[in-house]
């Protein structure tokens, strides 16, 4: 701007017309010249309104000249008419202030972005960043031919935001998802409609991926789908308490699912993305990404065919019998490797929640009973072992016999007979068992209990397993020394006895039992569990003789005919004990109990089965034998073992018989 | 003017040759004080803005767009067409002699009452504001070309009534002031805070501009502040608004929260921004991303350097305007100029003074750059009047026929149809030249025109042109 002009004018102005107030406010106009015409024209203007009286750089008419401005009128005096300020000045002005506003935005934008963009870096981080969790796949369960008992399957989860559900679409959406859901149309209205400015309100879970994508190609807004993973059960009820279950957190809550927990669900992965308000992945900002590791595979020792007709045997008998409860234990002889754990009645595993808690449990393992008789073969192993018998050996036996304080009693009366060593364990005589004990001593009894395993749990990983109770041999009561000989006054679990027999059954080398044949490692293969432990228990001969009196004991003049399998060799044991009752305080009612092994000349599998508390027929020959004897045979034809060629030795039961 | 810079810039020069920086400044007064640098200025800052526009419009709208839409593309393709339109528009009327500018003044202002009185009655209402009228798949928003309806009406009545640097009252404040209220109170009833303050800018500028005495703006200013106590009093909200500028942290999930948004965004994109396209805020965090908040967005992903540049071109925007207000010697030309511009500055101001946190937000677009047909066409119609000015600033027209023909002519030459380019041309000027020269006919006479011309140094230029017409 030119300050000279400006100044130039204003001094010529100042002295024209004394109106610049010490404003140099005609400055906007044209330079002198033109102004000292006007000047001239001053009075002549008054007089010709409309004429050439105009500047030249004001190119407008001049019709505002209105008749209250005619005539020569000093000017800034009156009122109405105003002295303006310098539109090149106040331009200047602008643009000063205007710069000035301008420098103050470029300050605050250098203090927001430049220095202190770390606080609004840190207000964005904790508003957009969120850390999710990659869940990991949980490994499966399989049988040992790697069918799946527990598998683990992709899933949604459906959700919606209620803040977000229009208003209007809210009954459409509902009776949409209540079609593809199956969940009553008002619950869904209901949890579509916002409340507590809740943003996250699940409808559903578990809903199948297929179901959850006909549902998001609609496009609702507010609703959505998560990934999920469901824990399925194929088998449904097969070998349920065995296998166990997850709780809401995906953790195993019993069974092998709680056992192996660790190595079943892997570790969780996570990922650091930012997020957009309406909850949508900004792509491109994951900060850190881990993943997920999977969990391993569990492989079982268990057949799932064998453990399927177990677990059906098992429970139509303990149903037909009016029982409490069963349990049904298939062991491979030489590697104890459970092939089946049946319990009765069992857990529904996609329904457990239905199921009573006392079904939760591995009854095979967890519940302790009185074995009975089946506990024979442990007093002729110690009377063996001991040289105090032979198998021939023979003893008067009568009916009854006092012991301490007490008259224990043979199961049925009968006039004193003289009968082999064999002959009493194959009729499972007690008193003829009381004999045979009180020959070898408490304390060879004792110890024997215990090698068989009695008294500590049985291992082999089981969860929830029980060691069962084993007095010491000291503190045996007057009565206990006796009845302990034939299965009464200790306790074990299923398991424990189904070891024993396998003990037999192997030549006398104890295999602790096993339940789980591998674990899958990080590639997917197998890793093969390491086997049972061996222990020798008793000699190959003590072994085998016991194995021929267990098969006499099958035959027609034994107690547990009813197991007989055609074709093969089978050698067994009934029990029938009385059953200790914590709600009545004593005993009252029977564990009727078979466990034997097939086939006697080579044995490949010892099967167990134990009815508790039966109502109609309480003996372990009548209602326990044909349970062993259908599994059984199932076994031997599953596992494709041929037909015993070679007829059985004759045992003598009865002396000169 | 001219005239002194031509008797300086020498003497500067061999005075700078000895130091390198007067040098440079000589240099740059030199090239500022050439005749087309308004000009020049205007149409760069214009174009370059648009183009920033465009560009953040298709960032910031694009995932609104792709989940509401299905294609990103949505809101860019209609700007982009509003901004097609306003190119033309503002071509046309930088073509357009000053004259048509004066009478477009009042019917755009009878429109613009009309229109808004459409919207008191049938509008749309969004967001608190009842502003737009929809029209098939567009929204009109009456209250923008309102606001150059006002500037260009403004600016032909107090030029005509200003004269020989006096004015009476009663003309000042007649019918401008009443004018101005009639609009700003229909806008307010649209409940449109924002394009209220954007009127009452264009009114005192053109009162500054015209010479209006200081007392005038403290008494305006003083009822204003009145009004605006009143306007609070009755709509409860607007004082959320100013609340939650002033600490819009305290509340940062409610009142303040868009500009909160908006402050995260600006300081999160730090000194150099988080590239094109990668704003996170713009996932639904803020409100309007692609209308008033996209200062925001450009400050997320273009960081200082982005947002410093748009304040610096509207800036020299700004500059520009008022060189041009200030060299003209038409007052309309000059009341004109300097409302326009205090229009689009003022309202970039207020624009990113609301997301920089130091005004309140009042829920305006920022000229050229926010999303928003309605507003950009009137704002480059606007600028193209500023073009059409700037190219009748003294010299600029000899500097511009200095040119030659421009590329597009030459290629149409080139293939044959030069005559008709020429022809088109040749309209144009006859034009220009009737529009200035009828008056001055008119009024003036032939003496009067030659001595202006030899006073001025324009003589001959448009005497030239006067004689080639």
């Amino acid at each position: 701007m030119s300050r000279e002009g400006a100044s130039r004018e204003g001094a010529g102005r100042g002295a024209r017309s004394r109106d610049g107030v010490g404003r140099d406010a005609a400055g906007r106009e044209a330079p002198g010249g033109s102004r000292d015409r006007r000047a001239a024209q001053g009075p002549v203007r008054g007089g010709r309104p409309r004429g050439g009286a105009v500047r030249e750089d004001e190119t407008t008419a001049v019709r505002t000249a209105r008749p209250g401005g005619r005539g020569p009128r000093p000017p800034g005096r009156s009122p109405s008419v105003l002295m303006l300020g310098n539109p090149r000045r106040r331009i200047n002005i602008g643009l000063v202030a205007m710069t000035f506003v301008l420098s103050i935005f470029a300050g605050r934008l250098v203090q927001m972005q430049g220095l202190d963009s770390k606080v609004y870096e840190a207000a964005a981080a904790t508003q957009r960043v969120q850390t999710e969790t990659l869940p990991a796949r949980r490994g499966s369960i399989t049988d040992a031919k790697g069918n799946e008992l527990a598998v683990t399957v992709e899933s949604r989860e459906i959700a919606a935001d209620p803040e977000n559900v229009p208003p209007q679409g809210r009954d459409k959406i509902a009776s949409v998802l209540s079609a593809e859901l199956g969940i009553a149309k008002d619950e869904i209205t209901a949890k579509l409609t916002p409340k507590n400015k809740r943003r996250y309100v699940r409808i559903a879970r578990w809903v199948d991926p297929v179901v959850a994508k006909r549902i998001m190609d609609n496009d609702f807004k507010g609703i959505s789908s998560k990934h999920e993973y469901r824990r399925t059960y194929p088998g449904g009820d097969l070998a349920g308490s065995l296998v166990g279950f997850l709780g809401d957190e995906g953790k195993g809550l019993s069974g092998l699912e709680q056992a192996f927990n660790s190595t079943l669900s892997g570790r969780d992965g996570s990922q650091t993305t930012e997020m957009g308000r309406d909850g949508q992945r900004i792509p491109l900002t994951s900060v850190r990404r881990q993943a997920p590791e999977p969990g391993r595979d569990v492989r079982l020792t268990i057949d799932r065919d064998l453990q399927w007709a177990a677990q059906k045997v098992i429970a139509d008998q303990v149903k037909t019998v009016g029982a409490r409860g069963g349990s049904l234990i298939a062991l491979d002889v030489k590697t104890a490797d459970i092939l089946a754990m049946a319990n009765a009645p069992e857990v529904d595993l996609n329904n457990w929640q239905k199921a009573p808690q006392e079904h939760w449990i591995n009854r095979s393992v967890a519940e302790v009973f009185e074995p009975g008789s089946t506990n024979k073969v442990i007093t002729a192993a110690a009377a063996l072992e001991a040289g105090a018998v032979r198998p021939e050996t023979e003893f008067l036996v009568r009916d009854s016999i006092r012991c301490a304080d007490r008259t224990l009693k043979d199961a049925h009366p009968h006039p004193p007979e003289r009968l082999t060593f064999s002959g009493i364990v194959a009729t499972s005589s007690n008193v003829g068992t009381i004999l045979a004990a009180q020959k070898v001593g408490d304390q060879k009894l004792h110890d024997m209990l215990k090698a068989f395993g009695f008294g500590e749990r049985p291992g082999g990983g089981l969860p929830g397993s029980e060691a069962g109770l084993l007095p010491k041999w000291e503190n045996w009561s007057g009565s206990q020394r006796c009845t302990v000989s034939y299965g009464q006054g200790v306790s074990v679990t299923a398991l424990q006895m189904a070891s024993v027999y396998q003990t037999i059954a192997n030549g006398g080398v104890r295999v602790t039992p096993r339940i789980v044949a591998g674990t899958t490692d990080s590639q997917g293969k197998l890793v093969p569990a390491a086997p049972g432990e061996q222990r020798r228990v008793v000699s190959e001969r003590t072994a085998e003789e016991i194995g021929l009196m267990l098969e006499a004991a099958v035959s027609e003049d034994g107690t547990g005919n009813l197991a007989a399998i055609k074709d093969y060799r089978v050698g067994g044991k009934t029990g029938t004990a009385m059953r200790y009752d914590q709600s009545c305080q004593g005993y009252c009612g029977y564990t009727a109990t078979f466990v034997g092994f097939a086939p006697v000349e080579d044995p490949q599998i010892v099967v167990l089965a134990v009815i508790q508390d039966p109502r109609n027929g309480h003996y372990g020959g009548e209602i326990a034998a044909p349970v062993f004897k259908d599994v059984m045979t199932f076994a031997l034809k599953n596992r494709k073992i041929a037909p015993s060629g070679a007829t059985p030795p004759k045992v003598r039961i009865r002396a000169g018989g | 003017m001219s005239e002194d810079a031509a008797a300086t810039g020498p003497q500067r020069a061999a005075a700078g040759a000895s130091r390198w920086p007067r040098e440079q400044l000589g240099t740059l007064r030199e090239l500022l004080n050439r005749p087309l640098t308004s000009y020049y200025l205007v149409l760069g800052c214009t174009t370059l803005l648009l183009v920033i526009g465009l560009m953040m419009v298709l960032s910031a709208s694009s995932i609104e767009a792709i989940e509401e839409t299905g294609t990103p593309f949505y809101w860019f393709f209609k700007q982009s067409f509003s901004a097609f339109l306003g190119v033309t528009l503002m071509w046309i009327c930088s073509r357009l002699p000053q004259k048509f500018f004066r009478w477009a003044g009042y019917p755009l202002v009878a429109l613009s009452i009309i229109g808004l009185l459409v919207v008191i009655f049938v509008g749309e209402s969004q967001l608190g504001a009842q502003r737009w009228i929809a029209v098939g798949p567009f929204y009109l928003q009456p209250s923008e070309p309102a606001k150059l309806g006002l500037a260009l009406w403004g600016a032909d009545l107090l030029a005509r009534k200003a004269r020989a640097g006096r004015i009476e009252w009663r003309h000042l404040l007649i019918p401008l002031m009443p004018g101005t209220v009639i609009l700003a109170v229909m806008v307010m009833l649209g409940r449109d805070l924002g394009t209220t303050l954007v009127l009452l800018i264009i009114f005192l500028s053109l009162l500054w501009v015209v010479g209006a005495p200081i007392r005038l703006f403290a008494g305006i200013m003083g009822i204003a502040a009145l009004a605006a106590i009143i306007m609070i009093y009755v709509e409860p909200y607007r004082m959320d608004r100013i609340t939650g500028f002033l600490d819009p942290w305290a509340d940062a999930q409610d009142t303040g929260y868009q500009a909160v948004q908006g402050q995260i965004a600006m300081g999160s994109g730090g000194w150099f921004g988080l590239g094109l396209g990668s704003s996170r805020q713009k996932w639904s965090w803020i409100p309007h991303a692609e209308s008033d908040f996209i200062f925001s967005i450009l400050g997320e992903e273009l960081g200082l350097f982005g947002t410093l540049a748009v304040v610096a071109l509207f800036g020299i925007l700004g500059y520009a305007g008022l060189r041009v207000a200030s060299r003209a010697k038409d007052p309309f030309v000059r009341l004109a100029s300097a409302a326009v511009i205090a229009w689009i500055t003022g309202q970039a101001m207020v624009n990113i003074g609301a997301v920089i946190g130091v005004v309140p937000v009042t829920g305006i677009p920022l000229p050229l750059v926010s999303y928003g047909g309605s507003a950009l066409l009137p704002t480059l119609a606007s600028l193209g009047m500023l073009l059409s000015f700037a190219k009748r600033e003294p010299g600029a027209a000899e500097a511009l026929a200095a040119r030659g023909p421009g590329p597009a002519a030459r290629a149409l030459s080139w293939l044959g149809l030069g005559g008709a380019a020429s022809r088109i041309r040749r309209v144009f000027h006859k034009a220009v030249i009737n529009g200035t020269g009828n008056r001055k006919d008119r009024h003036e006479g032939g003496p009067r025109r030659r001595r202006d011309g030899r006073s001025h140094r324009t003589g001959p230029g448009s005497g030239r042109r006067s004689a080639s017409a």
